[in-house]
């Protein structure tokens, strides 16, 4: 798979996650910052948020840095760096595709900080904290999107741009809003709204068997 | 400078200029803040230069496969790094700057075409 060039609405989809968590236990490697440890079996990438199903470890022993979920790895919050063997046992959890989607959007955003100073002439910035938001618009299936509003932890969200060759934005979310209406002229529709939690990526390839 | 077709436009990137696929439309909004001097006995509001800014946005057709173009600006975007942009009014003339992309908005409807809008603000000097 490649990340793909102009593509058609018509190719677009929306994953979420779907039940039962699968456990695993695979080997990862560690990065060359010390920080990173990324999963070696990209099928086991979409694990669930939730520390409590995660016990990452080293040469056998359990890792107790503090450390970020994100997709296909741990970033910790110090070198983990020393070991030999790195491994990670948790929970992947399956997506499947939403039905009745028609649109989707993704808003990603960057806070800026202003630096400028005496004798600066133009304005000079650095950045802050970054975050992302996105809606959906679907024609309603069933009551499942209702069921994800009483989530407590943030679940997986794929927006495809290319289904076929499975280009999505992918991060874990909240559902934040949801709005249902129904005319006697039209369909019952659903209007979805999602607050990131944590980073959101660009895939190109196929990471499930 | 003659007037200049939108045709002719488009966003250079980086400090080799790689032209950004699909842009459809660009924008830049530049700010002075100029500071009043008026004081009493004057009629007319004076003033002297203050601190200049610029911001827009690059509306394009999604191309995740233009790797030095909006791969690029995506990069820049979730990194916190600047990119050198350079904005054409025609072929020739163009205004530059560093900028950091500070928004990213992707759309997708079933009857459409997968856009991108990417937002930056600029830091430094604009020329």
């Amino acid at each position: 798979m490649a990340a793909s060039g102009i593509v058609s609405g018509l190719v677009g989809a929306m994953y979420i996650a779907s039940s039962p968590a699968v456990g695993f236990y695979e080997a990862c490697t560690l990065q060359a910052d010390g920080k990173t440890l990324i999963i070696d079996n990209t099928v086991v990438w979409i694990m669930a948020k939730d520390k409590s199903k995660l016990v990452p470890e080293v040469d056998g022993v359990a890792i107790t840095v503090d450390y970020e979920i994100e997709i296909g790895r741990l970033v910790f919050k110090s070198s983990i760096a020393g070991g030999t063997l790195y491994k990670l046992s948790g929970e992947y959890i399956p997506t499947t595709q939403v039905g009745g989607i028609y649109e989707w959007g993704l808003d990603t955003k960057i806070n800026l900080n202003d630096k400028t100073t005496f004798g600066d002439e133009w304005e000079q910035k650095e950045k802050g904290v970054s975050s992302w938001s996105a809606s959906f618009k679907s024609y309603w299936v069933d009551e499942s999107m209702f069921g994800v509003t009483g989530n407590t932890l943030p679940i997986i969200w794929r927006f495809f741009t290319d289904i076929d060759n499975w280009n999505c934005w992918i991060g874990y979310g909240h559902l934040d809003g949801l709005k249902q209406a129904n005319k006697v002229t039209g369909l019952m529709e659903e209007e979805g709204s999602i607050t990131g939690d944590g980073k959101i990526y660009f895939m190109d390839s196929k990471i499930e068997p | 400078m003659a007037i200049a077709s939108g045709i002719d436009g488009k966003v250079g990137i980086g400090v080799g200029s790689d032209v950004i696929a699909n842009v459809t439309e660009w924008t830049a909004d530049v700010k002075h803040a100029i500071q009043g001097t008026t004081s009493f006995t004057e009629e007319w509001d004076t003033y002297v230069k203050g601190i200049r800014g610029m911001s827009g946005s690059l509306k394009c057709i999604f191309n995740a496969a233009d790797t030095n173009g909006q791969a690029a600006l995506k990069t820049a975007c979730f990194n916190g790094t600047t990119v050198a942009l350079k904005l054409y009014y025609d072929t020739t003339n163009s205004v530059s700057a560093t900028a950091f992309i500070d928004g990213l908005k992707i759309s997708n409807k079933v009857t459409g075409i997968c856009e991108a809008e990417f937002n930056y603000t600029t830091t430094g000097t604009v020329s």
